[in-house]
């Protein structure tokens, strides 16, 4: 039985002067949660970008909901990691000016989630902290009931109380709607119990993708004196050091003829997701 | 399920690509901006009704200035409030933004050569100058604000607001210059019997031809546009 995908890339390839994406391929089961982890500035907006139809490919293939990603947006949902709403809007008048897009859009939900995101609706956009801009994002993004719903980082820079509202409201989306996320955190605990697959990029390259689940299958923890990077350092995945010893992630096909001194565990998923998510070189000794 | 949602999508298009949401959405992103355009025709009219030595001048001034400024604010506010991004994420396409984009600039036209006429026609009244041309005035302030419209829409496209502005910038005191250079001849034309008829229908059939290429152009530079 062949497997419905909500978004199907393969071998998608995005250049943009030095900047390389791909090629990767992005398979995103329907009715599944993908979360998607990389360093700053590994091609993960880029990514999604794609994914939205913002912008175009340069190799490959890519379907959204079975279609070209540009005919595919009324039935998408996203959140983007920037500002797109006119600061003299009110809540109310931003969710109007969007609301005639969508024919499927839920105006009972709207107003239940600015109910409990606790959003005024005569609020002005420009006086909003950015744990509402999220959230009123939020709010546009899953109104329109979307089939597929693209969040970049819908979570970055909200505090532990603010962030917990907003994957409640996720959680609570997924129960009821029978949809498709992907999700782009820095956070490996978002997607705990939450993403059925995972995709990590770095530096442009798909580093991982697959089932959470077969991470620790994958990826084995690694901790050491830091005596011994150098001649590991190639294989680590996420290093990071104190300044005696080091912790990190390798391969499991890589974990071979490690040196007798550096400790090989089973690796739990928050380590592996912590791993591909932080930068190359981060905290490892130069 | 598979089978439907391509379809359901096709039929929410076809429903979606309806230029006139992109109007009203438009309108809505000028909305908090009302009070800034209001003080700029204020202006606008006050600087018209000292420097014009007659109505017809003060129709075209009133008319030509509001519409060098006005839409330029619907750009200004798709780069600030990154309402470009909001486009990209909402199910219209680059070919509906334009037309409606075309759509809302036409209406502002409109609007500002009714404006020009309405001022003249007030100026006329209080000074008792003649305003035999006011019809002539219309027809060619119609074709003057859609061709000038028409060599600015483009760009703004092409380039946005911030890199356009300061190209659009000259465009506007050249046309400046020349309204003021032209100022005595327009109280010429309008003392000379001019065919009313094939005045008006010829310039705007002229300016309607350029302001559709334009917008094909504009689509054309628009749809290369990455962001």
């Amino acid at each position: 039985m062949s497997v419905e995908y909500a978004i199907e890339g393969r071998g998608v390839v995005r250049e943009r002067g030095r900047f390389r994406l791909g090629p990767a391929d992005v398979l995103l089961p329907r009715g599944q949660v993908m979360g998607l982890v990389g360093p700053n500035g590994s091609g993960k907006t880029t990514l999604i970008k794609t994914i939205l139809g913002m912008t175009s490919i340069d190799a490959g293939t890519l379907t959204v909901l079975g279609t070209d990603p540009e005919r595919a947006k009324a039935a998408v949902g996203a959140v983007l990691d920037a500002n797109y709403l006119v600061p003299g809007w009110t809540i109310g008048q931003a969710t109007r000016a969007v609301r005639p897009f969508y024919p499927n859009w839920d105006q009972d939900y709207a107003e239940q989630l600015l109910h409990q995101f606790r959003l005024d609706p005569t609020a002005l956009v420009k006086e909003l902290s950015s744990g509402e801009g999220r959230k009123i994002a939020l709010v546009l993004a899953l109104s329109p009931r979307p089939e597929l719903a693209v969040l970049d980082e819908p979570t970055s820079g909200l505090d532990p109380l603010t962030r917990e509202e907003v994957m409640q409201v996720l959680r609570a989306y997924m129960a009821e709607q029978d949809c498709s996320i992907l999700f782009s955190t820095h956070i490996p605990a978002d997607l705990a119990g939450v993403a059925d697959q995972l995709l990590a990029v770095r530096d442009g390259r798909v580093a991982y993708a697959g089932e959470m689940d077969a991470l620790t299958e994958e990826f084995f923890a690694v901790r050491g004196a830091n005596d011994e990077l150098p001649l590991i350092r190639d294989r680590l995945i996420g290093a990071r050091s104190t300044r005696t010893n080091f912790e990190a992630v390798v391969r499991a096909t890589d974990s071979g003829g490690l040196p007798a001194s550096v400790l090989v565990e089973e690796a739990s998923i928050d380590d592996v997701v912590k791993a591909l998510a932080v930068p190359v070189t981060e905290g490892a000794i130069k | 399920m598979s089978t439907e949602v391509p379809a359901l999508t096709r039929r929410e298009l076809t429903r979606l690509v309806g230029w006139p949401r992109f109007v009203v959405l438009d309108l809505r992103s000028l909305a908090p901006f009302l009070r800034m355009i209001l003080v700029t025709v204020a202006v606008l009219l006050a600087v018209a009704v000292i420097v014009a030595p007659n109505p017809p001048t003060l129709q075209m001034i009133v008319a030509l200035g509001v519409v060098m400024t006005v839409p330029a604010n619907l750009f200004a506010a798709d780069e600030q409030a990154g309402l470009e991004t909001l486009y990209q994420l909402l199910p219209i396409r680059k070919r509906t933004r334009v037309i409606g984009r075309y759509a809302t600039v036409l209406l502002t036209v409109l609007i500002a050569v009714a404006l020009g006429a309405v001022a003249a026609l007030i100026d006329s009244t209080i000074t008792r100058e003649p305003l035999d041309a006011l019809g002539a005035g219309l027809g060619v302030l119609l074709a003057a604000s859609l061709i000038l419209q028409a060599v600015q829409l483009p760009l703004y496209f092409a380039l946005g607001y911030q890199r356009a502005r300061l190209l659009n910038m000259a465009l506007l005191f050249g046309t400046a210059a020349v309204v003021y250079l032209t100022a005595n001849h327009v109280q010429l034309q309008a003392d000379v019997a001019v065919s009313l008829p094939i005045l008006l229908s010829g310039s705007v059939c002229v300016a309607v031809i350029c302001y559709v290429i334009s917008a094909l152009i504009s689509y054309r530079w628009y749809r290369r546009r990455e962001f």
